[in-house]
């Protein structure tokens, strides 16, 4: 091969390596945009997710009020215990804590699952704590901590 | 004899080159797009399954019925396996629904979904019932909710797959009827601990306890046969309003 030969080959490797590295940049920002954005998704679907524990706990007939079979919106403090059941792990899989703050008296908090402990982001819903000693209601914040 | 010149050699390899390298490059881009595609496909699959499990978790606390429209054909599965019920879209991974009974057909396809909830009350709430269907594919529905969880898991589907009424639905509803009965258990022991009177001033325990071991002995089968002692205990707890005591449930 000529000295003319060698320096188009050159010139054509040349122009694919550079081809190459534009196409590998390219695919880079690519896939970090796709990242990103199924990082917000998951954030979105996580956050959703989480909000729906607060709904669940609220609802579950082992801490909501019933009188005759018929269910109340609030949460029966004689019901608020500590769910250790194995089932609740996999109800509440990312879930460290499930907590309920009274906000009258002494502010007693009632851990309902977990780690009374857990640390994370804190999604919370203020609740009416009835008292069926007493027949009396009360405000309190439910608490889910989240990993 | 053929000759071949230099130069017209140079030529035709730089047409092999550029042939190989457009092939190669070419082939690239289709086993992206291709990668791409299904990628994104399993995102969507993911992103509906996890919009599902969130829906049926926010209408599970009220007796409604409502649709869920998709903009793409989409196939639900569902499947009893080992006493769980797995839920999955499309060709992606099928995952456990914990706390949810949910009675469907083994598969689901169309656009629109129409979701119904019902609670299951004998004699307290033991659990919420989520039915699905695909508007292209509505099933009768009935009004007890075992009767209609019954004629899903019995219907016309084959014996692989199905959500299967006395595999995993029974059990479901036995481990949650267990997780309620504890529940009212400890109220109970609650209640006792306050001393509650009656109307009269009589202490309410004994009436308590009596209702506790009703509780207690209660089992699956008279949950779903729903029979004499559902009704036993729903009298006791009216007896316990009637007499000024605090309801149990």
């Amino acid at each position: 091969m000529n000295k003319n030969g060698q320096l188009e080959m050159s010139i054509t490797v040349l122009v694919l390596a550079i081809f190459f590295v534009l196409l590998f940049i390219g695919l880079i920002f690519y896939f970090g945009f796709s990242f990103e954005s199924f990082k917000e998704s998951e954030e979105k679907v996580l956050g959703q997710r989480y909000n729906i524990y607060l709904s669940h706990v609220l609802n579950m007939p082992e801490f909501k009020c019933s009188f005759l079979s018929v269910e109340k919106e609030c949460l029966d403090r004689s019901k608020m215990n500590r769910l250790d059941n194995p089932y609740y792990k996999r109800v509440f899989e990312n879930v460290n804590r499930i907590y309920v703050e009274e906000l009258a008296g002494g502010n007693e908090k009632i851990d309902l699952y977990g780690n009374p402990y857990g640390s994370g982001k804190i999604y919370s819903a203020p609740v009416s704590i009835y008292h069926p000693e007493n027949g009396k209601y009360t405000i309190g914040k439910l608490y889910v901590v989240v990993e | 004899m053929l000759k071949l010149h230099k130069k017209g050699f140079a030529i035709t390899f730089s047409w092999i080159f550029s042939l190989a390298a457009g092939a190669l490059i070419f082939l690239f881009l289709v086993y992206f797009s291709f990668q791409h595609t299904d990628l994104f496909g399993q995102r969507s699959n993911v992103l509906i399954r996890e919009e599902f499990d969130n829906a049926f978790g926010a209408l599970e606390s009220t007796d409604i019925t409502t649709r869920i429209e998709l903009n793409q054909e989409t196939t639900l599965r569902f499947q009893c396996f080992e006493r769980r019920i797995l839920f999955g879209v499309g060709k992606g991974d099928r995952k456990e629904i914990p706390g949810k009974i949910i009675a469907a057909p083994d598969t689901l396809t169309g656009y629109n979904f129409s979701i119904k909830t019902t609670k299951f009350v004998r004699p307290f709430k033991i659990a919420t019932f989520i039915y699905i269907d695909s508007e292209q594919d509505r099933k009768n529905e009935l009004n007890d909710p075992l009767d209609m969880a019954e004629g899903y898991a019995t219907g016309d589907s084959d014996d692989d797959g199905i959500i299967d009424y006395d595999e995993c639905i029974i059990p479901l509803l036995e481990e949650r009827l267990k997780l309620v009965q504890t529940s009212y258990l400890k109220k109970i022991e609650y209640l006792n601990s306050q001393n509650i009177k009656d109307s009269d001033g009589d202490s309410c325990t004994g009436r308590y306890l009596n209702i506790k071991e009703k509780i207690r002995s209660l089992d699956i089968n008279d949950v779903i046969r729903n029979n004499v002692n559902i009704d036993n205990l729903d009298r006791l707890n009216k007896n316990l309003v009637s007499e000024g005591c605090e309801a149990v449930f």
